[in-house]
């Protein structure tokens, strides 16, 4: 595969570095809100959820669960209220992506999200913010108010009849709020813990009502879709993960960032050597995390990998966030597992007991072995309890530590072994 | 402390929200950003003003890692060691402020000015390593940053406002 990228031009990082361009004037003068009057004026709910599934956009929040299916499951004719709940709990390590859609596109977000809402008759959304992004909160806030102020919030909204309220809530630090039901136990007050599913949210949502729960950057995609139609779309990325997607790049890399490419248009080691300019000065990678801190880890032999959900799912890792993470030789594989898990069992919410007790115990483990303690006892260890997690809890988090470490205990065996060693030779 | 401004606050987050249970965790943060932390005079006003029980509040403030009971500093350093960050020297920004100020971190220096604690990824990988001050994002910032915030912070000019 060859990088021959020059004729394209971003769609959602299009405006990246114009903060000047966050304005409700600088959005109409880009054509912004015309995919709202077609959506309102033009088509029916039935067109909007079919011109969405047509271009095959999938959750870029990490799940990659096809968005079109995602709203076909609200019962329209439910009398109860509706709920478009927009995830800006942007918490995977490594992710910054929706931080720059937001930061020089605040529009482009709330326009998608109220075509969501019009899809499927939604009065009220929320837009959950991770407290970390209080400046983007900011933005959001001020764009949400000028929307309001231009008739493209509220009653009546371009004197179509359809009205809408949108809110801007700030989380406040918990990583898991960013799993969709944790984030609506969130909102409702509540400690953010996963829900068991089913019921799915579409049908029991917010205060149990119906609810979409969208990604920043799935949404943003949706005003080009219903302007341009889903055909326009497809002609970026694979029939199977269709459209463009924004890549976080950071770690040991020369020029860390996001860029965006169609889906499947490049390949991890291209990202990696002539996007973000090779490793950091004098050093040399070992791995990377393709999609965030919660997808296996890659060595280098296995770059050439096209970076779209499928191709991803088939080396048993995934595109996830999107987050590109490259890790180089200046720390020890084990610190960078221990940190790694170190972040899990933080975040772990406690209401699964496998992943509640499971990940610190891998942490102290790692620790452990980290000062040069470890026996061959342990790394036995680790190989047991993550099976004991895997599985076995309601929401991904458990599930990931223990498959992101088993990925570094399977591509690193010897630097693990190394770790051991003097215990063995003691006993000998 | 101004009460009645913090309750006129209160009652306009609960105004903004369809429910008292989802105005909680931004009247909360009304509190966090009066006192510093959870000031149980705040909570009790919130729990007034929104009608939900002091230990229901105190049961959810527990889970989120911005509601603490206990005072920070006037300045509080949050920074992330995660992956990015801990390859671009994070730890050594732990260390640096715990020599500096000469506490642990959770503990507050005996002026009342600082505190700090490790803290996850704040999304800033394209300029690492990062930190926040209060709800500020700091990036690339090396031990001489610190030095010079905390020397401003000290004077009185460290202006917070001032984010993309």
């Amino acid at each position: 595969m060859t990088l021959d990228l020059k004729d394209f031009q971003p769609v959602l990082l299009r405006n990246q570095g114009k903060p000047e361009a966050r304005s409700l004037q600088a959005y109409l003068e880009q054509g912004g809100y015309q995919a709202l009057r077609k959506a309102l004026f033009e088509m029916s709910e039935d067109d909007i959820i079919q011109e969405v599934m047509a271009s095959g956009l999938r959750g870029r929040g990490g799940a990659g669960f096809p968005t079109g299916l995602k709203w076909s499951f609200v019962p329209r004719e439910s009398v109860r209220p509706k709920y478009i709940v927009v995830n800006f709990d942007e918490g995977e390590p490594g992710t910054f992506k929706d931080r720059d859609i937001v930061r020089f596109d605040p529009h482009l977000v709330i326009e998608g999200t109220l075509i969501a809402a019009r899809a499927v008759l939604s009065e009220e959304s929320f837009i959950y913010v991770r407290a970390e992004y209080y400046a983007e909160y900011q933005i959001l806030k001020k764009a949400v108010e000028e929307a309001y102020a231009q008739g493209y919030l509220g009653k009546n909204i371009l004197g179509s009849h359809f009205r809408h309220e949108m809110h801007v809530f700030l989380g406040a630090g918990a990583y898991i709020c960013g799993e969709e039901t944790a984030l609506l136990e969130s909102l409702e007050g509540k400690q953010g813990q996963p829900r068991l599913r089913p019921p799915y949210p579409a049908v029991a949502g917010l205060y149990s009502c119906p609810t979409i729960v969208n990604n920043v950057e799935t949404l943003a995609n949706v005003p080009f879709i219903i302007q341009h139609g889903s055909q326009w779309f497809r002609q970026y990325g694979t029939e199977q993960s269709p459209g463009t997607k924004i890549f976080s790049v950071s770690g040991s890399v020369k020029r860390p960032g996001n860029y965006e490419f169609p889906m499947g248009s490049l390949t991890l080691r291209q990202l990696l050597e002539e996007v973000a300019g090779g490793p950091l000065e004098g050093r040399k990678w070992i791995a990377a995390f393709p999609g965030g801190l919660s997808a296996p880890i890659l060595t280098p032999d296995e770059w050439d990998i096209p970076l779209d959900f499928e191709s991803l799912a088939q080396a048993k890792t995934m595109l996830g966030s999107g987050a590109v993470i490259a890790l180089d030789d200046s720390m020890p594989v084990v610190t960078y597992a221990r940190r790694m898990i170190q972040f899990f069992a933080h975040e772990s919410c406690g209401k699964c007991t496998p992943c509640r007790e499971g990940t610190p115990w891998l942490l102290q483990i790692l620790q452990k072995l980290e000062r040069g303690e470890g026996t061959r006892h342990d790394l036995e260890l680790l190989q047991r309890v993550t099976h004991g997690i895997r599985g076995q809890t309601l929401c991904p988090l458990g599930d990931s530590a223990a498959a992101v470490l088993q990925s570094f205990m399977n591509k690193f065996p010897e630097a693990f072994e190394r770790l051991v060693q003097p215990t063995t030779v003691a006993t000998s | 402390m101004d009460l009645k401004d913090l309750r006129q606050r209160i009652e306009r987050v609960k105004a903004m929200f369809p429910k008292a249970h989802t105005a909680l965790i931004q009247a909360l943060h009304e509190v966090r950003w009066t006192y510093g932390y959870l000031h149980p005079e705040g909570i009790r006003l919130v729990s007034e003003v929104l009608g939900i029980g002091e230990g229901e509040i105190r049961d959810v403030a527990s889970f989120y890692q911005y509601f603490k009971f206990t005072p920070l500093g006037k300045y509080h350093f949050r920074i992330c060691t995660n992956i990015t960050c801990m390859i671009h020297g994070a730890y050594d920004l732990m260390a640096h402020l715990k020599n500096r100020l000469g506490i642990e971190p959770g503990q507050v220096t005996e002026d009342g000015l600082f505190s700090y604690e490790e803290f996850e990824c704040i999304g800033c990988g394209d300029r690492p390593p990062a930190i926040l001050i209060n709800d500020t994002r700091v990036e690339g910032v090396t031990t001489d940053t610190l030095d010079d915030l905390i020397e401003r912070a000290k004077k009185g000019d460290l202006d917070l406002s001032t984010n993309p």
